[in-house]
Protein backbone atom coordinates (compact mmCIF):
# COMPACT_ATOMS: atom_id res chain seq x y z
CA UNK A 1 0.00 0.00 0.00
CA UNK A 2 1.27 3.42 -0.95
CA UNK A 3 0.38 6.33 0.96
CA UNK A 4 -1.88 7.64 -1.80
CA UNK A 5 -4.08 4.39 -1.57
CA UNK A 6 -4.21 5.34 2.36
CA UNK A 7 -8.06 6.33 3.62
CA UNK A 8 -5.94 8.46 6.11
CA UNK A 9 -2.66 9.46 6.17
CA UNK A 10 -1.36 11.15 9.85
CA UNK A 11 2.96 12.04 9.56
CA UNK A 12 4.40 13.37 12.67
CA UNK A 13 1.57 15.27 13.73
CA UNK A 14 2.60 17.77 16.55
CA UNK A 15 -0.34 19.69 18.08
CA UNK A 16 -0.40 22.44 21.18
CA UNK A 17 -1.81 24.93 22.93
CA UNK A 18 -1.69 28.03 20.64
CA UNK A 19 -1.23 30.58 23.80
CA UNK A 20 1.55 28.64 25.31
CA UNK A 21 4.20 27.54 23.26
CA UNK A 22 5.50 25.31 25.84
CA UNK A 23 2.47 23.53 26.28
CA UNK A 24 2.79 20.47 23.28
CA UNK A 25 -0.85 17.76 23.38
CA UNK A 26 0.40 15.48 20.51
CA UNK A 27 3.77 14.60 20.17
CA UNK A 28 4.24 13.44 16.38
CA UNK A 29 1.85 11.26 15.85
CA UNK A 30 2.10 9.11 12.70
CA UNK A 31 -0.84 6.92 11.86
CA UNK A 32 -2.11 5.28 8.08
CA UNK A 33 -5.51 3.77 7.83
CA UNK A 34 -5.94 1.16 4.42
CA UNK A 35 -9.24 1.10 2.80
CA UNK A 36 -11.83 -1.38 5.17
CA UNK A 37 -9.30 -0.92 8.16
CA UNK A 38 -10.83 -0.55 11.79
CA UNK A 39 -8.56 0.97 14.29
CA UNK A 40 -9.12 1.15 17.82
CA UNK A 41 -7.51 3.56 19.52
CA UNK A 42 -7.13 3.34 23.11
CA UNK A 43 -5.96 4.83 26.12
CA UNK A 44 -6.94 6.73 29.41
CA UNK A 45 -9.22 9.95 29.65
CA UNK A 46 -6.25 13.15 28.73
CA UNK A 47 -3.84 10.49 26.66
CA UNK A 48 -4.97 12.60 23.10
CA UNK A 49 -6.91 10.00 21.57
CA UNK A 50 -9.89 12.34 21.14
CA UNK A 51 -8.35 15.68 20.13
CA UNK A 52 -6.27 13.41 17.31
CA UNK A 53 -9.84 11.99 15.96
CA UNK A 54 -11.19 16.03 16.06
CA UNK A 55 -7.80 17.16 14.38
CA UNK A 56 -8.68 14.43 11.73
CA UNK A 57 -11.85 16.27 11.28
CA UNK A 58 -10.07 19.89 11.43
CA UNK A 59 -12.80 20.45 14.57
CA UNK A 60 -10.14 20.99 16.94
CA UNK A 61 -10.91 23.64 19.34
CA UNK A 62 -9.74 27.22 18.78
CA UNK A 63 -7.30 26.93 21.69
CA UNK A 64 -5.89 24.24 19.38
CA UNK A 65 -2.84 24.77 16.86
CA UNK A 66 -1.20 21.86 14.62
CA UNK A 67 2.10 22.73 14.74
CA UNK A 68 3.52 20.44 12.02
CA UNK A 69 3.07 17.75 10.35
CA UNK A 70 0.09 16.30 7.66
CA UNK A 71 -3.70 14.54 8.23
CA UNK A 72 -4.51 13.56 4.51
CA UNK A 73 -7.70 12.00 4.29
CA UNK A 74 -8.13 10.32 0.65
CA UNK A 75 -4.92 12.23 -0.31
CA UNK A 76 -6.34 15.70 0.57
CA UNK A 77 -4.61 17.62 3.42
CA UNK A 78 -6.65 18.61 6.31
CA UNK A 79 -3.95 20.62 7.96
CA UNK A 80 -4.73 24.36 7.18
CA UNK A 81 -7.27 23.57 4.97
CA UNK A 82 -9.89 26.09 4.46
CA UNK A 83 -13.44 25.69 5.39
CA UNK A 84 -14.58 25.45 2.18
CA UNK A 85 -12.12 22.74 1.50
CA UNK A 86 -13.16 20.63 4.79
CA UNK A 87 -17.17 20.89 3.93
CA UNK A 88 -16.13 19.09 0.81
CA UNK A 89 -14.81 16.34 2.87
CA UNK A 90 -16.77 16.41 5.85
CA UNK A 91 -19.78 13.90 5.21
CA UNK A 92 -18.50 12.28 2.32
CA UNK A 93 -14.72 11.22 2.87
CA UNK A 94 -15.19 10.88 6.70
CA UNK A 95 -17.55 11.52 9.44
CA UNK A 96 -17.87 11.15 13.01
CA UNK A 97 -20.11 9.64 15.90
CA UNK A 98 -19.58 11.10 19.14
CA UNK A 99 -19.72 10.33 22.97
CA UNK A 100 -23.08 11.50 23.90
CA UNK A 101 -26.11 11.48 21.30
CA UNK A 102 -28.37 13.94 23.06
CA UNK A 103 -26.12 16.66 23.45
CA UNK A 104 -24.73 16.13 19.72
CA UNK A 105 -28.37 16.34 18.82
CA UNK A 106 -30.53 19.30 18.21
CA UNK A 107 -33.43 19.03 20.51
CA UNK A 108 -35.58 20.92 19.34
CA UNK A 109 -35.51 19.55 15.71
CA UNK A 110 -36.87 16.27 14.19
CA UNK A 111 -34.48 13.55 13.57
CA UNK A 112 -35.60 13.33 10.29
CA UNK A 113 -34.78 17.43 9.71
CA UNK A 114 -31.66 16.75 10.97
CA UNK A 115 -30.66 13.69 9.02
CA UNK A 116 -32.60 15.98 5.87
CA UNK A 117 -29.74 19.07 6.99
CA UNK A 118 -26.68 16.19 6.57
CA UNK A 119 -27.25 15.21 3.42
CA UNK A 120 -27.92 18.46 1.03
CA UNK A 121 -25.28 19.77 2.97
CA UNK A 122 -23.02 17.43 1.12
CA UNK A 123 -24.98 16.66 -1.89
CA UNK A 124 -27.77 18.15 -4.51
CA UNK A 125 -30.97 16.52 -3.86
CA UNK A 126 -34.19 17.42 -3.20
CA UNK A 127 -36.57 17.94 0.07
CA UNK A 128 -38.65 15.06 -0.52
CA UNK A 129 -35.22 12.87 -1.92
CA UNK A 130 -33.48 13.59 0.97
CA UNK A 131 -36.24 12.61 3.57
CA UNK A 132 -36.74 9.36 1.30
CA UNK A 133 -32.95 8.78 1.95
CA UNK A 134 -33.23 9.60 5.52
CA UNK A 135 -36.13 7.38 5.98
CA UNK A 136 -34.27 4.20 4.42
CA UNK A 137 -31.25 4.77 6.83
CA UNK A 138 -33.38 4.82 9.94
CA UNK A 139 -34.46 1.72 8.59
CA UNK A 140 -30.32 0.83 8.06
CA UNK A 141 -29.69 1.43 11.37
CA UNK A 142 -32.23 -0.71 13.00
CA UNK A 143 -34.57 2.44 14.25
CA UNK A 144 -38.31 0.77 14.26
CA UNK A 145 -40.96 1.94 11.95
CA UNK A 146 -38.72 4.58 10.45
CA UNK A 147 -41.55 6.48 8.33
CA UNK A 148 -43.37 7.14 11.70
CA UNK A 149 -40.47 8.22 13.84
CA UNK A 150 -38.35 10.54 11.00
CA UNK A 151 -40.65 12.76 12.63
CA UNK A 152 -39.98 11.99 16.16
CA UNK A 153 -37.83 14.38 18.48
CA UNK A 154 -34.70 13.40 19.93
CA UNK A 155 -36.15 13.02 23.67
CA UNK A 156 -38.48 10.91 22.16
CA UNK A 157 -35.89 8.06 21.53
CA UNK A 158 -34.29 6.09 24.51
CA UNK A 159 -30.02 6.43 24.20
CA UNK A 160 -29.51 3.23 22.35
CA UNK A 161 -31.74 4.33 19.73
CA UNK A 162 -30.49 8.21 19.62
CA UNK A 163 -26.83 6.53 19.05
CA UNK A 164 -28.44 5.08 16.05
CA UNK A 165 -29.49 7.75 14.69
CA UNK A 166 -26.69 9.95 15.14
CA UNK A 167 -25.40 6.68 13.31
CA UNK A 168 -27.43 6.88 10.21
CA UNK A 169 -26.32 10.96 10.47
CA UNK A 170 -22.63 9.88 9.85
CA UNK A 171 -23.01 7.66 7.25
CA UNK A 172 -25.81 9.83 5.44
CA UNK A 173 -23.26 10.73 2.85
CA UNK A 174 -21.32 7.21 2.73
CA UNK A 175 -18.24 8.45 3.94
CA UNK A 176 -15.03 6.28 3.51
CA UNK A 177 -13.34 7.40 6.99
CA UNK A 178 -15.99 6.81 10.16
CA UNK A 179 -14.21 8.32 13.85
CA UNK A 180 -16.10 7.00 16.62
CA UNK A 181 -15.33 8.65 19.55
CA UNK A 182 -16.58 6.44 22.20
CA UNK A 183 -19.71 5.90 20.63
CA UNK A 184 -20.96 3.53 23.24
CA UNK A 185 -19.27 5.18 26.03
CA UNK A 186 -23.13 6.37 28.18
CA UNK A 187 -24.54 3.17 27.18
CA UNK A 188 -25.80 -0.06 29.23
CA UNK A 189 -23.66 -3.20 28.19
CA UNK A 190 -26.78 -5.12 26.46
CA UNK A 191 -27.27 -1.61 24.19
CA UNK A 192 -23.53 -0.89 23.72
CA UNK A 193 -23.26 -5.03 22.25
CA UNK A 194 -25.98 -4.22 20.07
CA UNK A 195 -24.68 -0.78 18.46
CA UNK A 196 -21.30 -2.72 17.95
CA UNK A 197 -23.22 -5.35 16.13
CA UNK A 198 -24.69 -2.66 14.05
CA UNK A 199 -21.48 -0.82 13.63
CA UNK A 200 -20.09 -4.04 12.59
CA UNK A 201 -22.75 -4.91 10.07
CA UNK A 202 -22.50 -1.36 8.34
CA UNK A 203 -18.61 -1.18 8.01
CA UNK A 204 -18.76 -4.52 6.65
CA UNK A 205 -21.29 -3.14 4.16
CA UNK A 206 -20.13 -0.35 2.99
CA UNK A 207 -16.18 -0.79 3.07
CA UNK A 208 -15.73 2.00 5.56
CA UNK A 209 -12.02 2.57 7.27
CA UNK A 210 -12.96 3.17 11.46
CA UNK A 211 -10.85 4.75 14.03
CA UNK A 212 -12.86 3.30 17.17
CA UNK A 213 -11.86 5.47 20.07
CA UNK A 214 -12.46 4.02 23.24
CA UNK A 215 -10.59 3.39 27.01
CA UNK A 216 -11.73 -0.45 26.71
CA UNK A 217 -9.43 -2.00 25.17
CA UNK A 218 -11.37 -5.28 25.34
CA UNK A 219 -14.20 -3.57 23.44
CA UNK A 220 -12.10 -2.13 20.67
CA UNK A 221 -10.03 -5.90 20.11
CA UNK A 222 -13.83 -6.81 19.88
CA UNK A 223 -14.27 -4.93 16.45
CA UNK A 224 -10.94 -3.70 15.53
CA UNK A 225 -8.06 -5.45 13.41
CA UNK A 226 -5.31 -3.14 15.01
CA UNK A 227 -4.95 -1.54 17.94
CA UNK A 228 -2.90 1.81 18.74
CA UNK A 229 -2.33 2.50 22.56
CA UNK A 230 -2.07 6.23 23.29
CA UNK A 231 -0.30 7.79 26.27
CA UNK A 232 0.45 11.22 26.77
CA UNK A 233 -0.03 11.93 23.17
CA UNK A 234 2.06 9.43 21.79
CA UNK A 235 1.16 6.32 20.65
CA UNK A 236 2.97 3.77 22.69
CA UNK A 237 1.88 0.94 20.51
CA UNK A 238 0.67 -0.57 17.12
CA UNK A 239 -0.23 -3.94 16.26
CA UNK A 240 -2.23 -6.16 14.62
CA UNK A 241 -5.34 -7.24 17.83
CA UNK A 242 -4.54 -10.26 18.70
CA UNK A 243 -0.96 -9.73 18.99
CA UNK A 244 -1.61 -7.20 21.11
CA UNK A 245 -3.78 -8.34 23.74
CA UNK A 246 -1.94 -11.76 23.74
CA UNK A 247 1.53 -10.28 23.79
CA UNK A 248 1.27 -6.37 24.95
CA UNK A 249 5.23 -5.36 24.57
CA UNK A 250 4.57 -1.80 26.32
CA UNK A 251 3.59 -1.45 30.28
CA UNK A 252 0.83 0.90 29.58
CA UNK A 253 -0.68 -1.76 27.08
CA UNK A 254 0.25 -4.32 29.78
CA UNK A 255 -1.51 -2.15 32.94
CA UNK A 256 -5.05 -1.37 30.65
CA UNK A 257 -5.66 -5.22 29.92
CA UNK A 258 -4.97 -6.00 33.72
CA UNK A 259 -7.14 -3.08 34.58
CA UNK A 260 -10.04 -5.09 32.81
CA UNK A 261 -12.93 -7.12 34.68
CA UNK A 262 -13.13 -10.12 32.74
CA UNK A 263 -15.27 -13.04 33.82
CA UNK A 264 -12.28 -14.76 34.37
CA UNK A 265 -10.28 -12.32 37.43
CA UNK A 266 -9.66 -13.64 40.30
CA UNK A 267 -12.35 -11.93 43.11
CA UNK A 268 -10.07 -12.55 45.78
CA UNK A 269 -7.03 -10.33 44.22
CA UNK A 270 -6.58 -6.77 43.25
CA UNK A 271 -7.05 -5.59 40.15
CA UNK A 272 -3.78 -4.70 38.43
CA UNK A 273 -2.02 -6.76 40.79
CA UNK A 274 1.48 -8.61 38.75
CA UNK A 275 1.63 -5.34 36.91
CA UNK A 276 5.02 -3.83 37.85
CA UNK A 277 4.86 -0.21 36.64
CA UNK A 278 0.77 -0.01 37.18
CA UNK A 279 1.10 2.42 40.09
CA UNK A 280 3.97 4.56 37.89
CA UNK A 281 2.00 4.72 34.99
CA UNK A 282 -1.59 5.47 36.65
CA UNK A 283 -0.12 7.86 38.86
CA UNK A 284 -2.48 7.22 41.45
CA UNK A 285 -1.99 5.71 44.66
CA UNK A 286 -3.60 2.30 44.36
CA UNK A 287 -4.49 0.62 47.84
CA UNK B 1 -26.48 -17.82 62.64
CA UNK B 2 -25.61 -13.71 61.79
CA UNK B 3 -28.54 -11.84 61.08
CA UNK B 4 -29.05 -9.88 58.14
CA UNK B 5 -28.10 -5.97 58.03
CA UNK B 6 -31.02 -5.68 55.67
CA UNK B 7 -34.14 -7.16 54.51
CA UNK B 8 -36.53 -6.65 51.44
CA UNK B 9 -39.57 -8.05 51.55
CA UNK B 10 -41.96 -7.72 48.22
CA UNK B 11 -40.91 -4.42 47.86
CA UNK B 12 -43.24 -2.23 45.15
CA UNK B 13 -42.72 1.37 43.70
CA UNK B 14 -45.06 3.37 40.96
CA UNK B 15 -44.38 6.29 39.68
CA UNK B 16 -47.92 7.09 38.12
CA UNK B 17 -49.12 4.29 36.03
CA UNK B 18 -45.00 3.11 35.43
CA UNK B 19 -44.15 0.32 37.51
CA UNK B 20 -40.87 0.65 38.35
CA UNK B 21 -39.78 -2.21 40.96
CA UNK B 22 -42.16 -4.90 41.26
CA UNK B 23 -42.35 -7.16 44.61
CA UNK B 24 -38.62 -6.99 45.24
CA UNK B 25 -37.47 -9.96 47.54
CA UNK B 26 -33.60 -10.24 49.11
CA UNK B 27 -31.58 -9.91 51.98
CA UNK B 28 -27.88 -8.63 52.47
CA UNK B 29 -25.63 -9.59 55.02
CA UNK B 30 -23.08 -7.64 57.01
CA UNK B 31 -19.64 -7.12 55.27
CA UNK B 32 -20.72 -8.76 51.95
CA UNK B 33 -21.32 -6.93 48.75
CA UNK B 34 -24.10 -7.75 47.45
CA UNK B 35 -24.56 -6.88 43.41
CA UNK B 36 -27.92 -5.56 41.27
CA UNK B 37 -27.24 -5.78 37.86
CA UNK B 38 -29.56 -4.90 34.83
CA UNK B 39 -30.02 -2.82 32.18
CA UNK B 40 -31.23 1.22 32.34
CA UNK B 41 -34.60 1.18 33.38
CA UNK B 42 -34.41 -2.09 34.96
CA UNK B 43 -34.96 -0.65 38.55
CA UNK B 44 -31.56 -0.95 40.00
CA UNK B 45 -31.55 2.86 41.16
CA UNK B 46 -34.85 2.77 42.56
CA UNK B 47 -34.28 0.49 44.69
CA UNK B 48 -31.22 1.77 46.02
CA UNK B 49 -33.21 4.90 46.58
CA UNK B 50 -35.67 3.01 48.60
CA UNK B 51 -32.86 1.40 51.10
CA UNK B 52 -31.48 4.85 51.49
CA UNK B 53 -34.76 5.67 52.30
CA UNK B 54 -34.77 8.37 49.66
CA UNK B 55 -38.05 7.11 47.78
CA UNK B 56 -40.94 5.37 49.92
CA UNK B 57 -42.06 2.42 48.89
CA UNK B 58 -45.94 1.78 47.13
CA UNK B 59 -46.04 -1.32 49.03
CA UNK B 60 -43.62 -3.93 50.54
CA UNK B 61 -41.26 -3.59 53.89
CA UNK B 62 -37.21 -2.86 54.47
CA UNK B 63 -35.72 -3.74 57.66
CA UNK B 64 -32.42 -2.40 58.67
CA UNK B 65 -30.90 -4.26 61.11
CA UNK B 66 -34.35 -5.96 62.39
CA UNK B 67 -36.25 -2.82 62.17
CA UNK B 68 -38.03 -1.76 60.30
CA UNK B 69 -37.51 1.64 58.10
CA UNK B 70 -39.24 2.04 55.43
CA UNK B 71 -42.10 3.99 56.86
CA UNK B 72 -40.42 6.18 59.55
CA UNK B 73 -41.31 9.79 60.14
CA UNK B 74 -38.25 11.91 58.20
CA UNK B 75 -37.25 12.87 61.98
CA UNK B 76 -36.74 8.90 63.18
CA UNK B 77 -34.56 8.54 60.07
CA UNK B 78 -31.58 10.66 60.81
CA UNK B 79 -29.76 8.26 63.27
CA UNK B 80 -30.70 5.59 60.31
CA UNK B 81 -29.20 7.76 57.77
CA UNK B 82 -25.83 7.53 59.60
CA UNK B 83 -25.45 4.56 59.14
CA UNK B 84 -25.95 4.31 55.31
CA UNK B 85 -24.45 6.45 52.97
CA UNK B 86 -24.62 6.73 49.15
CA UNK B 87 -21.69 6.74 46.33
CA UNK B 88 -23.24 8.73 43.10
CA UNK B 89 -22.48 7.18 39.33
CA UNK B 90 -20.51 11.39 38.43
CA UNK B 91 -17.88 11.93 40.85
CA UNK B 92 -17.27 15.27 39.42
CA UNK B 93 -20.83 16.88 39.30
CA UNK B 94 -21.80 15.45 42.91
CA UNK B 95 -19.20 17.55 43.74
CA UNK B 96 -19.91 21.24 45.07
CA UNK B 97 -17.26 22.60 42.26
CA UNK B 98 -17.27 26.03 44.64
CA UNK B 99 -16.35 24.47 47.49
CA UNK B 100 -12.93 23.08 48.59
CA UNK B 101 -12.30 19.00 49.35
CA UNK B 102 -11.59 20.35 53.06
CA UNK B 103 -14.80 21.74 53.23
CA UNK B 104 -16.40 18.86 51.07
CA UNK B 105 -15.50 16.52 53.54
CA UNK B 106 -15.62 18.45 56.40
CA UNK B 107 -19.55 19.10 55.84
CA UNK B 108 -20.45 16.17 57.41
CA UNK B 109 -18.21 15.60 60.30
CA UNK B 110 -19.49 19.57 61.34
CA UNK B 111 -23.13 18.53 60.98
CA UNK B 112 -23.14 15.13 61.89
CA UNK B 113 -19.68 14.65 64.60
CA UNK B 114 -20.09 18.03 65.81
CA UNK B 115 -16.37 18.20 64.92
CA UNK B 116 -14.31 21.63 64.64
CA UNK B 117 -11.03 22.79 64.44
CA UNK B 118 -7.75 20.78 64.45
CA UNK B 119 -10.02 17.67 65.31
CA UNK B 120 -11.84 18.49 62.30
CA UNK B 121 -8.70 19.54 60.11
CA UNK B 122 -7.24 16.02 61.67
CA UNK B 123 -10.01 13.67 60.57
CA UNK B 124 -10.15 15.04 57.28
CA UNK B 125 -6.60 14.36 56.41
CA UNK B 126 -6.80 10.40 57.98
CA UNK B 127 -9.93 10.38 55.44
CA UNK B 128 -7.69 11.70 53.09
CA UNK B 129 -5.44 9.03 53.52
CA UNK B 130 -8.07 6.22 53.70
CA UNK B 131 -8.99 6.58 50.03
CA UNK B 132 -4.91 7.42 49.12
CA UNK B 133 -4.85 11.28 48.91
CA UNK B 134 -2.30 13.35 49.90
CA UNK B 135 -3.26 16.03 52.31
CA UNK B 136 -2.39 18.55 50.43
CA UNK B 137 -5.41 17.94 48.72
CA UNK B 138 -7.45 19.62 51.35
CA UNK B 139 -7.13 23.28 49.45
CA UNK B 140 -8.12 21.79 46.10
CA UNK B 141 -11.27 22.13 44.38
CA UNK B 142 -13.22 19.88 42.24
CA UNK B 143 -11.62 21.13 39.17
CA UNK B 144 -8.25 20.93 40.03
CA UNK B 145 -8.81 17.01 40.48
CA UNK B 146 -9.02 14.12 38.01
CA UNK B 147 -12.37 11.93 37.59
CA UNK B 148 -10.78 8.98 39.41
CA UNK B 149 -9.66 11.51 42.57
CA UNK B 150 -12.88 13.55 42.77
CA UNK B 151 -14.68 9.67 43.11
CA UNK B 152 -12.21 9.53 45.75
CA UNK B 153 -13.32 12.47 47.84
CA UNK B 154 -16.34 11.71 47.46
CA UNK B 155 -15.75 8.21 48.86
CA UNK B 156 -14.07 9.68 51.68
CA UNK B 157 -17.34 11.92 52.28
CA UNK B 158 -19.31 9.34 52.40
CA UNK B 159 -16.81 7.58 54.98
CA UNK B 160 -16.77 11.01 57.08
CA UNK B 161 -19.72 9.46 59.48
CA UNK B 162 -18.17 6.15 59.35
CA UNK B 163 -21.37 4.10 57.93
CA UNK B 164 -21.74 0.94 58.09
CA UNK B 165 -23.13 0.19 54.81
CA UNK B 166 -22.57 2.09 51.26
CA UNK B 167 -24.70 2.34 48.29
CA UNK B 168 -22.67 2.19 44.99
CA UNK B 169 -24.93 3.46 42.28
CA UNK B 170 -22.60 2.44 39.02
CA UNK B 171 -20.02 4.49 40.73
CA UNK B 172 -17.24 3.30 38.57
CA UNK B 173 -19.23 3.74 35.37
CA UNK B 174 -18.20 7.01 34.66
CA UNK B 175 -14.64 6.76 34.82
CA UNK B 176 -11.86 4.99 32.31
CA UNK B 177 -11.16 1.26 33.18
CA UNK B 178 -7.36 2.04 34.81
CA UNK B 179 -9.70 4.92 37.22
CA UNK B 180 -12.02 2.02 37.57
CA UNK B 181 -9.85 -0.71 38.55
CA UNK B 182 -8.04 1.48 41.04
CA UNK B 183 -11.64 2.83 42.44
CA UNK B 184 -12.56 -1.05 42.76
CA UNK B 185 -9.54 -2.37 44.35
CA UNK B 186 -9.62 0.93 46.75
CA UNK B 187 -13.35 -0.06 47.73
CA UNK B 188 -12.61 -4.26 48.57
CA UNK B 189 -9.51 -2.62 50.83
CA UNK B 190 -11.61 -0.30 52.43
CA UNK B 191 -14.05 -2.73 52.88
CA UNK B 192 -11.66 -5.17 54.60
CA UNK B 193 -10.48 -2.36 57.47
CA UNK B 194 -14.00 -1.13 57.99
CA UNK B 195 -15.79 -3.71 57.88
CA UNK B 196 -18.12 -1.95 55.53
CA UNK B 197 -21.29 -3.57 53.81
CA UNK B 198 -21.88 -2.99 50.29
CA UNK B 199 -25.04 -2.62 47.51
CA UNK B 200 -23.17 -2.58 44.43
CA UNK B 201 -25.28 -1.25 41.54
CA UNK B 202 -24.08 -1.66 37.80
CA UNK B 203 -25.04 -2.77 34.01
CA UNK B 204 -21.80 -4.44 34.11
CA UNK B 205 -22.29 -8.22 35.58
CA UNK B 206 -18.31 -8.93 34.77
CA UNK B 207 -17.74 -5.94 37.28
CA UNK B 208 -20.48 -7.14 39.37
CA UNK B 209 -18.72 -10.38 39.14
CA UNK B 210 -15.31 -9.71 40.24
CA UNK B 211 -17.14 -7.25 43.70
CA UNK B 212 -19.71 -9.18 44.67
CA UNK B 213 -20.43 -12.65 46.32
CA UNK B 214 -24.07 -12.72 45.78
CA UNK B 215 -26.01 -11.26 43.08
CA UNK B 216 -29.55 -10.16 42.09
CA UNK B 217 -29.83 -9.71 38.14
CA UNK B 218 -33.25 -7.14 37.53
CA UNK B 219 -34.97 -6.68 34.37
CA UNK B 220 -37.95 -4.39 34.13
CA UNK B 221 -38.66 -4.05 37.71
CA UNK B 222 -38.85 -7.45 38.50
CA UNK B 223 -35.48 -9.59 39.94
CA UNK B 224 -35.11 -12.56 37.69
CA UNK B 225 -32.76 -14.40 40.37
CA UNK B 226 -30.34 -14.26 43.47
CA UNK B 227 -27.39 -16.15 43.13
CA UNK B 228 -24.16 -16.82 44.23
CA UNK B 229 -20.99 -15.15 42.02
CA UNK B 230 -20.34 -18.98 40.77
CA UNK B 231 -24.02 -19.68 39.76
CA UNK B 232 -24.21 -17.17 37.18
CA UNK B 233 -22.32 -19.37 34.44
CA UNK B 234 -24.66 -22.68 35.50
CA UNK B 235 -26.95 -24.21 33.50
CA UNK B 236 -29.81 -22.82 35.51
CA UNK B 237 -29.03 -19.69 35.43
CA UNK B 238 -31.88 -17.41 33.93
CA UNK B 239 -31.77 -17.14 29.70
CA UNK B 240 -31.47 -13.10 30.74
CA UNK B 241 -28.42 -13.90 33.33
CA UNK B 242 -26.42 -15.32 30.52
CA UNK B 243 -27.41 -12.47 27.81
CA UNK B 244 -26.03 -9.99 30.24
CA UNK B 245 -22.49 -12.23 30.24
CA UNK B 246 -22.96 -12.34 26.10
CA UNK B 247 -23.14 -8.54 26.42
CA UNK B 248 -20.28 -7.69 28.31
CA UNK B 249 -16.72 -6.42 26.48
CA UNK B 250 -14.83 -9.17 27.83
CA UNK B 251 -17.08 -11.80 26.49
CA UNK B 252 -17.73 -9.69 22.86
CA UNK B 253 -13.37 -9.54 23.26
CA UNK B 254 -13.14 -13.55 23.66
CA UNK B 255 -15.34 -14.17 20.91
CA UNK B 256 -13.79 -11.79 18.66
CA UNK B 257 -10.20 -13.37 19.71
CA UNK B 258 -11.79 -16.98 19.45
CA UNK B 259 -13.07 -16.10 15.30
CA UNK B 260 -10.25 -16.65 13.05
CA UNK B 261 -11.39 -12.71 11.75
CA UNK B 262 -11.40 -9.73 14.25
CA UNK B 263 -14.75 -9.26 13.80
CA UNK B 264 -17.68 -9.85 15.68
CA UNK B 265 -19.95 -12.44 16.15
CA UNK B 266 -23.70 -11.87 16.63
CA UNK B 267 -24.92 -11.12 20.50
CA UNK B 268 -27.70 -14.02 20.64
CA UNK B 269 -29.87 -13.08 23.32
CA UNK B 270 -30.03 -9.82 23.79
CA UNK B 271 -33.48 -8.93 22.49
CA UNK B 272 -35.26 -5.71 22.70
CA UNK B 273 -33.67 -2.31 23.38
Amino acid sequence: MTVDDAVLNISDLRIGLRADAEVELLHGVSMTLARGERVGLVGESGSGKSLLSLSVMGLQPPAIDVRSGSIRVNGSEVVGARDSRLDELRGRSMAMIYQDPMSSLNPVRSVGAQIVEAIRAHATVSRAAARRTAIDLLGSVGVRDPHRTVDNYPHEFSGGMRQRVMIAMAISCEPDLLLADEPTTALDVTTQAKIMELLDDLVEQRGMSVIFVTHDIALASSFCSRIDVMRRGEVVETGPTAEVMRNPQHPYTSALLASICTFETDPTRPLLSGVAAADALTGGASR
Amino acid sequence: MTEPLIEVDGLVKDFGSVRAVDGATFSIMPGETFGLVGESGSGKSTIAAMLLCLERPTAGEIRFRGTRIDNLAPRKLLPIRRDMQLVMQDPVSSLNRRKTVRQIIGLPLSLHEGLSGAAREARIVELLDLVGLPASFVERYPHELSGGQCQRVSIARSLAISPEFLVLDESVSAVDVLMQAQILNLLNALQKELGLTYLFVSHDLAVVRYMCTRIAVMQGGKILEVSDREQIFSDQAHPYTRALIAASPASLAARAAAEATPHLSPTGGTDAS
